[in-house]
């Protein structure tokens, strides 16, 4: 045997040992590895079943989210609705003034100038004109007499005969009358009324007004004139009638 | 919080009774039949705004809004020109004298709120 060299068994046994420690080492690493494996396992389940729970609660806020972007939007549509409304309101109460005021202020007075001057006024500031004609019926009940005018030649309609044009036509019919064309288009026209208005007292045509034109500002007749000319129909005509039966009688009233 | 006080100048008791209809509910109110009352009752009532017509006897509405704003005592009134007359030449005679703003006849109420509230900061 040669002298550093070792003797075969001593070699197998060392490399036996080497072997048998390697393979333990193996098996403990082995079990090192599943143990961490169980626990990364047990890792993975937590965080899976976390991130479902996760995933519920966004759903469950996405789902709240979209309620309340639906609420909202009806919301909206139900504020906005309620903005239209309140204008709405606003404008037919400051229709319901216009009215109030005409029936108020024609029956104010007894005074027949007193009521002519309010119709006036009511068609001037109103209405909107400053073209305008009250007429009365004569006594014959075949023309109409101008008793009042504002803004045009007195001697063109001084007397007017019933079914002799536009407002003699109006007069005999008791019928509403409004131009089909705007007031502008009526200018040289022979007959150019925009609109009569027949007093009328129990169904008979006591007067009319007539209005030629309309201010500058104003587009043409509107809804609220048309509820003014029904009212000036017959609240004209009884406050007119009211002031002559005063006229006759005065010392009876308070 | 005191209600602020506006005066109401025109001659036609109707358009006054339609402005109180539109104003009463939230303002206080004085009324003047024409330019001349309105300048001698500014002086003494004092009102946060003016609501002036234009046509008038004794003072029309512009001279008495040139008036009011060569007093000390109100020439930083607004006042709002009521009118039946919209041409360009009236509107700017009117900015001219002084006046705040404009509103035509016939008047529309809500239209007339709004400028009111305009000029008086609400």
């Amino acid at each position: 045997m040669k002298k550093g060299t070792e003797p075969p068994n001593r070699y197998v046994e060392k490399v036996r040992d080497s072997a048998r420690q390697f393979a333990k080492d193996l098996l403990q690493e082995n079990v090192r590895l599943g143990d961490q494996v169980a626990s990364l396992e047990g890792e993975r389940q937590r965080l899976h079943e976390e991130m479902f729970l996760l995933r519920e609660q966004i759903n469950l806020h996405l789902q709240t989210q979209s309620r309340l972007q639906q609420q909202l939007a009806e919301n909206e549509a139900q504020r906005s609705s309620f903005a239209m409304r309140y204008l709405d309101v606003e404008a037919q109460n400051a229709n319901l003034a216009s009215l109030y005021v005409t029936t108020y202020r024609l029956h104010s007075t007894l005074e027949r100038q007193g009521v002519l001057d309010i119709i006036q006024e009511i068609i001037i500031n109103l209405i909107g004109s400053e073209e305008m004609a009250i007429f009365e019926m004569d006594e014959d009940g075949r023309a109409l007499r101008l008793v009042e005018f504002f803004g045009i030649d007195p001697e063109a309609y001084a007397c007017v005969p019933l079914g002799a044009g536009t407002i003699g036509r109006a007069a005999l019919s008791g019928e509403l009358h409004i131009a089909e064309k705007p007031a502008g288009d009526l200018v040289g026209d022979a007959d150019r009324v925009l609109a009569c208005i027949p007093l009328k007292l129990g169904g008979r045509v006591t007067g009319l007004i007539a209005i030629f034109s309309l201010l500058g500002q104003k587009a043409g007749i509107e809804p609220l004139d048309r509820e003014l000319f029904d009212l000036l129909a017959t609240h004209a005509a009884t406050a007119l009638h009211c002031t002559s039966l005063y006229a006759a009688e005065p010392l009876g009233m308070i | 919080m005191a209600r602020k006080k506006i005066m109401l100048v025109d001659d036609a008791p109707t358009i006054l009774m339609m402005e109180r209809m539109i104003l009463g509910k939230d303002y206080d109110l004085v009324m003047a039949a024409d330019g001349m009352e309105a300048v001698e009752k500014a002086l003494c009532e004092k009102p946060d705004l003016i609501l002036m017509d234009v046509v008038m006897p004794r003072m029309d509405g512009f001279t008495a809004c040139h008036e009011l704003r060569r007093q000390e005592q109100t020439r930083d009134i607004p006042i709002i020109i009521v009118t039946t007359r919209a041409e360009g030449e009236n509107m700017e005679t009117g900015f001219h004298v002084g006046c705040t703003d404009y509103v035509v006849k016939p008047i529309n109420g809500m239209e007339l709120l709004t400028k009111v509230r305009n000029c008086l900061g609400q």
